[in-house]
């Protein structure tokens, strides 16, 4: 709710105040103006009983009194006090708005700072954490093989709560399968639940979508009955908006890499294989710098005879 | 007849006493009589797979070189128990001095050809089971010549390739009756059948077993027998079909075992 402080504004003296004083003066009768709780701010009292109060979203900020004018003033100072709200209530939202864009920029900086899978899931789950205070946060990624969200880096405490889960099964795997943020206040009571998700009691999750597919999800979730707000999932898909692109081309140079190393590691084998028919000639060489001794010769001569020799002798 | 059969390989760590401690356990539980020599004086090693202690060691081959005891007092019984035939471990000695003496001394051949003909006249041995000296020095030499079965044992590493031929063909010209390669240690990733061929291509020789690194293997490497400990393994059944080639008689055989 918007707040406005009646009593200084009355008694400012700039804005609206000189305009109440001058009003006052210029009114017809005596009249006053009080705050809520009766105290006199512009005015003298003019004896008189007759109240006019100033309501803002239904509550009382203050009162004129006094005798014909004060029933104008108050039509006047309802229609300034509401004004005012409304600017105040915008430059609140502007504000609001500045500040996401400054989280914004912050996050893409910090998650386009890694190349890693972990690391940029670490900063989307702090970052969430951060706003979004009762839980854990959790990010699982598609593993494209086996159709299974797994989880990645997560802290002892979420990973009591979550687990691998299929895309389409259990409250978030349907959420990765839709690719719709969710707020859930009651897993139990909700019909996609699965025994996967048996540690959980209230989330707020958003798919992580990049190149028009969902590539896993990040969440926050809760054992204990939580009331996430749809502030909350709108903080967390914003943030998951930005962490997706990130995660998928950390998940690509992973995966570039794994596969850069598997073809260094076959075309090793390859020319370790080919290499067993090299250097026949030296190979000669060497047999007949052994076979051309005078031992080899004498051994071989008698090789045979050895043989039969050891073995009848039993 | 009693068989000779030497384990050999050009370089160490290739898994030869492995090789060895294993075949030497299939053969025994087969019900044969077999008699292991580690010959590896300058690195033993073997004894340590068949679970004998250094303190329980009495006698070794360096002591029957040096003249200190007879070649039956060197023959320690392993396995007892475990395989219903017999193993003896003639072990070399791990004692450093003891190594550098025969090592420096060299020794006499005629002294082995006597503690073999022994060995299988005193243990009434079926299978005399020589764990060579990686290399070819003059003593590797002599034990490729009395044998009636050697297997070569290689990795599948460059480091290996060129001195596995050489031995191939210096074993070929002593006339070895039944010759043929292990390759151990494969990558797991590697297509076994693929390496046999390439292998017996390049050698011109059996390959009796293509063996992959084993996970399970070099767990026990150093502290037990894989086939005892893992008698439904596929790398069992390789193994065996070794232990088999290896006793074969004749060419015929070898294909009966195989």
């Amino acid at each position: 709710m918007t707040q406005i402080n009646f009593r200084k504004l009355m008694t400012a003296n700039r804005g609206i105040a000189p305009l109440v004083a001058a009003l006052l003066a210029a009114l017809p009768g005596a009249a006053a103006v009080t705050d809520a709780g009766g105290t006199l701010l512009v005015g003298h009292d003019p004896g008189s009983r007759e109240e006019y109060p100033i309501l803002l979203d239904g509550e009382v900020v203050g009162r004129v009194i006094g005798d014909e004018g004060a029933a104008l003033l108050a039509t006047v100072l309802r229609y300034v006090i509401e004004r005012e709200a409304e600017k105040r209530s915008l430059a609140r939202d502007a504000l609001d708005k500045y500040r996401e864009l400054n989280l914004l920029y912050d996050l893409s900086e910090k998650i386009g700072a890694s190349l890693e899978v972990q690391s940029v899931a670490t900063v989307a789950i702090e970052e969430a954490c951060r706003r979004i205070k009762v839980g854990e946060g959790f990010v699982l990624v598609l593993e494209e093989a086996s159709g299974i969200l797994e989880p990645i880096t997560l802290p002892a405490e979420a990973r009591l709560l979550v687990t691998g889960i299929p895309v389409g099964e259990g409250v978030i795997g349907q959420i990765a399968e839709s690719g719709r943020a969710e707020v859930i206040v009651d897993l139990d009571a909700d019909p996609r639940w699965s025994a996967r998700e048996r540690n959980l009691r209230s989330l707020v999750c958003a798919p992580l979508k990049a190149r028009q597919r969902v590539i896993g999800v990040l969440g926050i979730g809760s054992a204990e009955s939580t009331t996430y707000t749809a502030a909350d999932l709108k903080f967390l898909s914003t943030i998951a908006s930005q962490a997706a692109p990130a995660v998928d081309h950390a998940m690509l140079y992973a995966r570039t890499i794994r596969e850069a190393q598997e073809r260094e590691r076959r075309l090793q084998l390859q020319v370790a294989e080919l290499r067993i028919e090299v250097d026949q000639a030296r190979q000669s060489q060497q047999v007949s710098a052994i076979t051309e001794t005078d031992y080899f010769k004498a051994l071989r001569e008698q090789a045979n005879n050895l043989r039969k020799d050891l073995r009848s002798s039993a | 007849m009693p068989k000779i059969i030497s384990i050999h390989s050009f370089r160490g760590g290739t898994g030869k006493s492995n090789v060895s401690a294993n075949v030497a356990a299939l053969l025994a539980a087969g019900g044969r009589r077999v008699g292991v020599v580690d010959t590896d004086i300058q690195s033993p090693g073997i004894h340590v797979l068949f679970g004998l202690r250094g303190d329980e060691i009495t006698h070794t081959l360096n002591d029957y070189l040096g003249g200190k005891c007879s070649i039956a007092e060197t023959a320690h019984p392993v396995l007892e128990n475990q395989v219903s035939g017999r193993v003896y471990l003639i072990p070399s000695s791990v004692k450093a001095d003891e190594i550098v003496h025969v090592l420096r001394q060299g020794y006499d051949m005629r002294l082995l050809t006597k503690a073999f003909r022994e060995l299988i006249d005193q243990l009434e041995l079926d299978v005399l089971l020589i764990d060579t000296h990686p290399g070819l020095n003059e003593e590797t030499l002599f034990s490729l010549a009395i044998s009636t079965g050697l297997a070569i044992v290689m990795r599948p590493d460059q480091q290996d390739y060129e001195g596995t031929g050489v031995t191939v063909e210096v074993a070929r010209s002593l006339d070895v009756p039944h010759m043929m390669l292990i390759v151990n240690k494969a990558p797991p990733d590697f297509d076994p059948e693929a390496i046999k061929l390439r292998a017996e291509r390049a050698y011109n020789c059996r390959v009796a077993a293509v063996l992959p690194h084993s996970d399970e293997m070099m767990k026990l490497a150093s502290s037990g027998i894989f086939v005892l400990q893992y008698p439904d393994h596929p790398m069992t059944a390789a193994l065996k079909t070794v232990a088999a080639e290896l006793c074969a008689e004749s060419l015929g055989d070898v294909v009966a075992a195989g």
